[in-house]
């Protein structure tokens, strides 16, 4: 059941960053920046940020959870 | 919470699939479309293609739909166009094994019917403007239309690529679906609001019996991209579209694990190496070689293994169970429509 929890943890994780994510843009990028083009590149980048942050995030926490598992060739 | 309407049409699509899914298998056996169920002992041939069954459902079901609210014939046909070019996209491949990248971007065909019925009807298919949680409508222009070709070619395909065990498919589907469904309630004050999905969470309920471990019969390309594009067309109908992204959170992680790992779209019967070994005694361990793609599955299995196929099914469901009910938590939190 480790994996389980593990793994929702870490869903939970990116749900709720998700969530602040949409909440920051709106409040700082669509509530201050005037300029259409502008607004778009700045949310643009925010969300590829994000997305980028979370798989590399990811990609590290699986390379060290699959190193750590246990070599069962060696039984 | 559900209405009568949305509990027959369910009710509808659950028989048809629950008849059709044993006569498919049969079918499918009798011209020798059978494929090895690789995680038992003695590898059996399973009949495959089992999408036939569930499209078998689905399409009834969205006639009887618009009989019964002929307002929503625009909606309906939408979805009816989606589900069956996912459909024949998975069907061919079925037969005639496609090429990962051929594959994906055959499914990005089938927003094209999304986009057709926003033209043609504009008030009833409205697009853009996504629910989200807290702040309600999401201004969303420019990158909107720049992901509307993944919003259906996504899910078909993230669904496709979590179809590897007996039953993980359906039962992880039918949960998203419900959770949309039930959010689309939470969401809109509308009693039919969720009518949309009924047809797809009946034929779901109606073929998992037999997709279930030990399956007697195998979804297919055709069965996964259905079950796929049906979910993603309806979010962008229902304005769902982040609800629906949370619900099959597990299937975006995976694909974006294996496709990251692999560097690429490849199909399965591409890679040199299996993310899992499959043990003397039919228990599944996570591989070690660092070739190997990374899933869900071989994290799972570093974390938890070895593990028996059904113990792994059950705990893959279960992360889709933990998502469908952060999907829930999410309409929860948008304001009220």
């Amino acid at each position: 059941m480790r994996a389980l929890l593990v793994i929702s943890a870490l869903m939970a994780a990116i749900w709720a960053s998700l969530i602040a994510l949409v909440y920051l843009v709106e409040a700082l990028i669509m509530r201050w920046v005037a300029l259409s083009l502008l607004r778009s590149v700045l949310g643009m980048t925010a969300y590829a940020a994000w997305v980028a942050a979370w798989y590399f995030t990811l990609m590290r926490i699986a390379r060290r959870v699959l190193k750590r598992a246990p070599d069962l060739s060696a039984r | 919470m559900v209405s009568t309407a949305e509990a027959s049409l369910a009710l509808f699509a659950a028989a048809i699939a629950y008849l059709a899914t044993p006569l498919i298998a049969r079918a499918m056996r009798a011209i020798g479309h059978v494929r090895p169920d690789v995680h038992k002992p003695g590898r059996p041939l399973v009949p495959y293609s089992g999408g036939v069954a569930l499209y078998i459902a689905i399409t009834p079901s969205l006639l009887l739909l618009v009989l019964l609210h002929p307002s929503l014939l625009p909606q309906t046909t939408t979805l009816a166009l989606v589900a069956t070019t996912a459909f024949l996209v998975g069907l061919v491949d079925d037969f005639k094994v496609l090429g990962g990248l051929t594959k994906t971007a055959l499914t990005l065909l089938a927003v094209l019917p999304v986009v057709a019925a926003h033209a043609v009807w504009p008030a009833q298919v409205q697009l853009g403007r996504p629910l989200v949680p807290v702040l309600g409508r999401l201004r969303l222009t420019i990158i909107y239309w720049l992901l509307l070709p993944l919003a259906v070619a996504g899910p078909a395909n993230v669904v496709n690529m979590l179809d590897v065990f007996n039953g993980v498919m359906p039962a992880s589907t039918l949960l998203a679906t419900l959770a949309l469904m039930i959010s689309t309630h939470v969401i809109y004050s509308d009693p039919q609001a969720g009518i949309l999905l009924a047809p797809l969470v009946g034929a779901l309920v109606g073929y998992l019996p037999y997709n279930k471990w030990p399956a007697r019969i195998l979804n297919g390309d055709s069965g996964s991209l259905l079950v796929g594009a049906y979910i993603g067309a309806a979010a962008l109908l229902t304005h769902t579209e982040f609800i629906a992204m949370i619900a099959l959170m597990p299937h975006i992680l995976n694909g974006a694990l294996v496709i990251g790992s692999v560097r690429g779209l490849k199909e399965h019967r591409a890679m040199e190496e299996r993310p899992v070994r499959i043990l003397p005694d039919y228990r599944l361990a996570a591989s070690r070689s660092l070739r190997a793609p990374i899933s869900l599955t071989r994290i799972i299995l570093a974390l938890d293994g070895p593990l028996s196929e059904r113990e792994v099914a059950m705990r893959l469901v279960g992360l889709g169970a933990v998502s469908s009910l952060m999907a829930l938590a999410s309409a929860l939190l948008v304001p009220r429509w």
